[in-house]
């Protein structure tokens, strides 16, 4: 077999702050490989194997070790200084990337800051940093949203006192450095956290000397209950998300999406129904499900739990898809996900059954009022998420809602557990984009379109023949054809790769000195797929899918400028990508037919 | 990178605008975003007051909405959207992670 040039994944997914993981075959190892991802907002993605959803990157501090940086602020002004990159210790890496936080010889407060951005208002943050003592033993970690989580930490004795909110802890690490934290649930915006000089235990006020004070390392605001492997930042949101959502680890690339519903947690009071907001059971980390129960005796009619969908009017003749999870919660009833009115949804009456059992949740029958399609995944830890799609008419006019319906032969106490609900323009339901009321007001968030690309790599890529190899495996997002991923020059006059047909098919796509090949296959991107494309030096294109030989084309000429560029879309940006991508693999020289065909075989 | 939050009084007009401003352009496939532009979220008519409804879901009372029709819009460059461009002290709408 010939040697690689360039291996992306291939079941070794590894995010660093700007990178992934790609194997160098000049250096012979696994080395990042700097990814640009043009996506200026955070996301979530699945975690792990364990399904959970998390907020990626989950640090919601920017230049996370970098305390020199604007990012972080000294308080009062002149009463600190960030020695960066001191040489007096190395950071709990190894690398000499550790600060100094040093008291400056004025009366009072010697604080560093920094207002994180984010939607973290009422979830369950933990805020960690790395200490460790210099002419300073103490340190106190504080938040300003209202007299929230605050404690002081003893870097000689290891110890920490938590004078308000959730939780404290204080980890040891080697070579004296503590991993000290907080958690805590803000509750207004704009909060910062402080980490505050003391020059004794739990005295932040006094008189520095301008030489003496602590090092740190690492700081880190996330989502959770407790602090998880740290993940440095600088800019924090253009990161490359990997995700477990089939399974197994894949880049996941996704479209724009805005998700309506401007409260994930907010629902309108009905008289009957009890909604318990406490619930941290959930398929997302630190971010509550709710309990919706019945709160009458069984008998009298049925009820509803509801909820607002968007605090505008829904678009006319547009598809829509609504999305929850669900659990099952110590009965088995039958709900649903349900219009509240058809005007709101433009004279578009739907209707879609849900099954809650201890065996799983499934969808319900056929109704006379559905007008919506339906598919249910199986999150892991008994949650399942529900998606509807429905086509509204021409002209909604109202306040969308959905109910959620609690049958009359309900007792008091029973109903299900719900979580994460998202409303999003499309035909399906993309990864979770938290909505929360900071108080007020409440609002719909939108996540920014993922599309990756990779520069300057000419030679990497085979010039005049080559062998490319994906593993994907694209949404099942309607009929959103003309998705690419290709090399490419930097324009759409050269460029090699796939798409996906309006028929839903995967195609090989060449287009050399500005004259378009495309070579057709009957494989749905839904389906996950191993691709090659070949070329030689012949002009010669193959294209390869599931250990099948799908088709040949001969282009007239060779590529009219050197391709240097990897992207998630056509060489203009245009036409981006959706969907998950499992390996990438380039040769620079054309493999045997047997070879491809045993490359993109499942074993 | 820049958020601006616009009102026009259709959406026609929004497109329009939009277009001369270079924020969408055209290319091969179509109408697409102006490289350094991140986002156009179009909210249209958005409800200032929510409407209510009775538990069969029979309206009680009406939506109140905003005047005209809105976008939010993020990108690199600077823009000079003039009028349509407004201040929002309520925002309903924003982007995930940033305030």
């Amino acid at each position: 077999m010939a040697d690689t040039s360039l291996i992306i994944g291939n079941g070794n997914w590894a995010v660093k702050e700007d990178s992934l993981l790609g194997y160098n075959i000049i250096q012979g190892k696994y080395v990042p490989i700097e990814m640009n991802v043009s996506r200026n907002t955070t996301g979530t993605r699945v975690k792990n194997s364990a399904g959970l959803i998390e907020i990626s990157p989950k640090n919601l501090f920017s230049q996370s070790q970098t305390f020199d940086n604007a990012g972080w602020t000294p308080y009062p002004a002149g009463a600190l200084t960030v020695i960066p990159n001191v040489l007096a210790t190395s950071a709990p890496n190894g690398t000499f990337t550790a600060d100094k936080l040093v008291a400056n010889a004025v009366a009072g407060d010697h604080w560093l800051l920094q207002t994180p951005t984010g939607s973290s208002i009422n979830m369950q943050v933990t805020f960690s940093v790395f200490a460790k003592a210099a002419e300073y033993s103490n340190i106190q970690l504080y938040n300003n949203n209202g007299g929230g989580g605050v404690a002081n930490f003893n870097l000689s004795a290891g110890s920490y006192t938590l004078l308000s909110g959730v939780t404290a802890d204080i980890i040891p690490y080697p070579n004296g450095w503590y991993r000290c934290y907080i958690t805590y649930i803000p509750i207004l915006t704009n909060f910062n956290a402080q980490i505050r000089l003391a020059n004794s235990p739990g005295n932040t006020t006094f008189t520095g000397d301008g030489t003496s004070g602590v090092f740190v390392w690492g700081a880190q605001l996330e989502v959770s209950p407790t602090p998880t492997d740290y993940f440095p930042t600088t800019d924090k949101f253009d990161i490359p998300r990997v995700d477990y959502s089939t399974g197994t680890a894949s880049l996941l690339v996704e479209p724009q999406r805005t998700n309506l519903i401007p409260n994930g947690l907010g629902y309108n009071p009905v008289a009957g129904v009890l909604y318990d907001l406490t619930i941290t059971d959930s398929p997302a980390i630190g971010i509550n499900s709710a309990r919706i129960t019945k709160n009458v005796a069984a008998g009298g009619g049925d009820i509803y739990a509801q909820q607002i969908n968007s605090n505008a009017a829904l678009l006319g003749s547009t598809t829509y898809t609504l999305s929850r999870y669900f659990k099952y919660d110590g009965h088995t009833i039958t709900t649903s996900m349900q219009y509240n009115n058809n005007a709101p949804w433009g004279g578009t009456g739907w209707n879609q059954e849900i099954i809650i059992a201890p065996t799983g949740v499934t969808l319900g029958v056929y109704n006379p009022f559905s007008q919506c399609t339906s598919t249910i995944k199986n999150a892991g830890n008994g949650w399942y998420r529900v998606n509807v799609t429905i086509l509204t008419g021409a002209a909604p006019v109202g306040s969308p809602q959905d109910l959620m319906i609690l049958k009359s032969s309900l007792s008091t106490g029973q109903g299900f557990l719900t979580a994460l609900p998202q409303l999003e323009v499309g035909s399906n339901a993309t990864s979770y984009i938290p909505t929360f009321a900071p108080l007020t007001p409440s609002a719909g968030v939108t996540r920014v379109a993922d599309v990756i690309t990779k520069t300057g790599i000419s030679s990497l890529i085979g010039q005049t023949e080559g062998t490319l190899y994906f593993e994907v495996q694209g949404f099942s997002d309607g009929n959103l054809a003309n998705q690419f991923i290709t090399l490419n020059d930097g324009t759409v006059a050269n460029q090699i790769g796939f798409n996906y047909g309006t028929n839903g098919f995967i195609n090989g796509y060449f287009r050399v000195n500005a004259n378009t090949l495309t070579i057709s296959s009957t494989v749905l991107k839904t389906v996950n797929s191993k691709i090659i494309l070949k070329y030689n030096s012949s002009n010669l294109y193959t294209l390869f899918i599931n250990g099948s030989l799908i088709g040949t084309g001969t282009a007239a000429s060779s590529f009219s400028s050197p391709l240097t560029t990897f992207k998630t879309s056509q060489g203009d940006n245009s036409a981006p990508y959706n969907g998950n991508i499992k390996s990438i693999v380039l040769y620079k020289t054309a493999l045997s037919n047997p070879q491809c065909i045993n490359l993109t075989t499942t074993p | 990178m820049n958020i601006y939050k616009l009102k026009y009084t259709t959406k026609v007009d929004a497109e329009k605008d939009l277009k001369e401003k270079g924020v969408y352009v055209e290319t091969e496939e179509g109408l697409t975003y102006a490289t350094g532009v991140h986002a156009v979220v179009e909210l249209g008519k958005i409800i200032t007051t929510y409407g209510t409804y009775d538990e069969e879901g029979n309206e009680l009372t009406a939506p109140i909405y905003a005047d005209g029709y809105h976008y939010d819009i993020m990108c690199e460059q600077d823009i000079d959207f003039g009028s349509n461009s407004i201040e929002v002290t309520n925002p309903k709408h924003g982007f995930l992670g940033h305030n």
